[in-house]
């Protein structure tokens, strides 16, 4: 927990600091030459999950590619969308299996501005939010209720529980343009989830897109893109 | 692109530095019934009647069926917690005060649905739907509290006058 609480910590200093010394360059350079609003389309394939799914001991995993466009190269909406799915067996010997598709629909706005003197660049150091969704099933199973005073013993198993799940996300990232219209970079994402589960109520352990279920979650995702 | 630099050492460490989750239960998984005793007596000024709590000298507790007790000659007791069965509707205890016997039953609906986390699973939990019992040395029982979970709270009042 406190290398969580450390990491928290560190995002949101380095946030203020892009963001404080981002402010402090507040001279608007004269566009003298009138460019296109629209800048062209974005192609990401995220490439974490190669690194993710071994560190989760294969219990989880979830494929990601995004479609973002370029708005005067301030502006970034996007449509993100995978596949995700874990399948555990806990110490306790309880099952849970998903799989299903997730969505995302954001925008991220670029935090670089151009100096005057400054030699153009491609490379993009964006923040911006999203808004996720998923609509999947998941199995809980091998639930042993025992009772020793009544020698009672069951085993449940529910099977195909329906969840649709929906979540907010702030983001930052970057993007490095490494040769011609191929770019890499990093995006974070800390997840919060809307609605509230009522006490008692069944939830799925891991959710596609969101990962695991608690209030809210950190994901990293490592991405190359190529831009059309 | 120095600033960039950092970041990518940043997340990379990160990942690297990922956090273990714990796999145990810390959550409370017992469910029982919790019941207490009382006595009315009638205020000889007020002429209303007000309830107070009573201890039992000598309380001898058993399921019906079952050898084993729940509580066998607790001294002094003002209340007590029994399990329910999970997989029937319908629960008999033997309860013996001091040297009076009655025989209590429960009857309710089960919930096995609910939910606690995946290292501790689900527990089953109770909706009392009616409380009967002989009258040998119980004079009635008032259900205060249907819902039957992990909950510290009282369910069931007996009462001897």
């Amino acid at each position: 927990m406190q290398k969580t609480y450390k990491f928290i910590i560190f995002s949101l200093l380095l946030a203020f600091g892009v963001l404080s010394a981002n402010a402090q360059v507040k001279k608007i350079s004269p566009d003298t030459v009138s460019k296109p609003w629209f800048r062209g389309l974005r192609l990401d394939l995220d490439l974490s999950p190669l690194v993710t799914t071994w560190l989760s001991n294969s219990e989880t995993y979830s494929y990601q590619a995004a479609v973002q466009a370029d708005i005067m190269h301030k502006y970034f909406p996007i449509v993100e969308f995978g596949y995700a799915g874990a399948d555990r067996t806990a110490s306790n010997n309880i099952g849970f299996k998903t799989n299903g598709m997730f969505g995302k629909i954001g925008v991220d706005f670029s935090l670089m501005k151009q100096k005057k003197d400054a030699k153009p660049t491609n490379n993009l150091f964006l923040a911006g939010v999203r808004l996720g969704f998923s609509n999947f099933k998941y199995d809980l199973t091998n639930i042993v209720i025992t009772d020793n005073y009544w020698n009672e013993t069951t085993t449940l198993n529910y099977l195909n529980e329906p969840a649709t799940i929906v979540w907010f996300e702030i983001v930052a990232g970057i993007r490095v343009e490494i040769i011609k219209n191929i770019y890499m970079g990093w995006t974070v994402r800390n997840k919060s989830a809307l609605g509230e589960n009522m006490i008692g109520e069944m939830t799925p352990w891991y959710v596609p897109g969101f990962g695991k279920n608690a209030g809210s979650s950190w994901g990293v995702n490592y991405a190359i893109g190529y831009m059309f | 692109m120095k600033l960039i630099n950092k970041i990518y050492i940043f997340l990379t460490a990160m990942i690297f530095t990922a956090c273990t989750s714990s796999d145990e239960c810390r959550e409370e998984t017992d469910v029982y019934m919790r019941t207490g005793f009382y006595t009315k007596t009638i205020s000889p000024t007020t002429n209303k009647y007000s309830t107070t709590s009573l201890s039992i000298d000598s309380l001898w507790v058993n399921g019906l069926g079952i050898d084993s007790f729940l509580y066998r000659n607790k001294k002094s007791i003002k209340t007590i917690q029994v399990p329910l069965k999970k997989t029937e509707m319908q629960s008999d205890f033997i309860v013996r005060f001091n040297d009076i016997t009655d025989t209590i039953s429960v009857f309710y609906q089960n919930n096995d649905r609910y939910y606690l986390s995946m290292e501790c699973g689900c527990i089953v939990v109770h909706k009392v739907d009616e409380v009967v019992s002989t009258n040998h040395f119980i004079d009635s029982i008032s259900i205060i509290n249907r819902d039957i979970n992990t909950a510290d709270a009282e369910n069931i009042q007996i009462y001897h006058f």
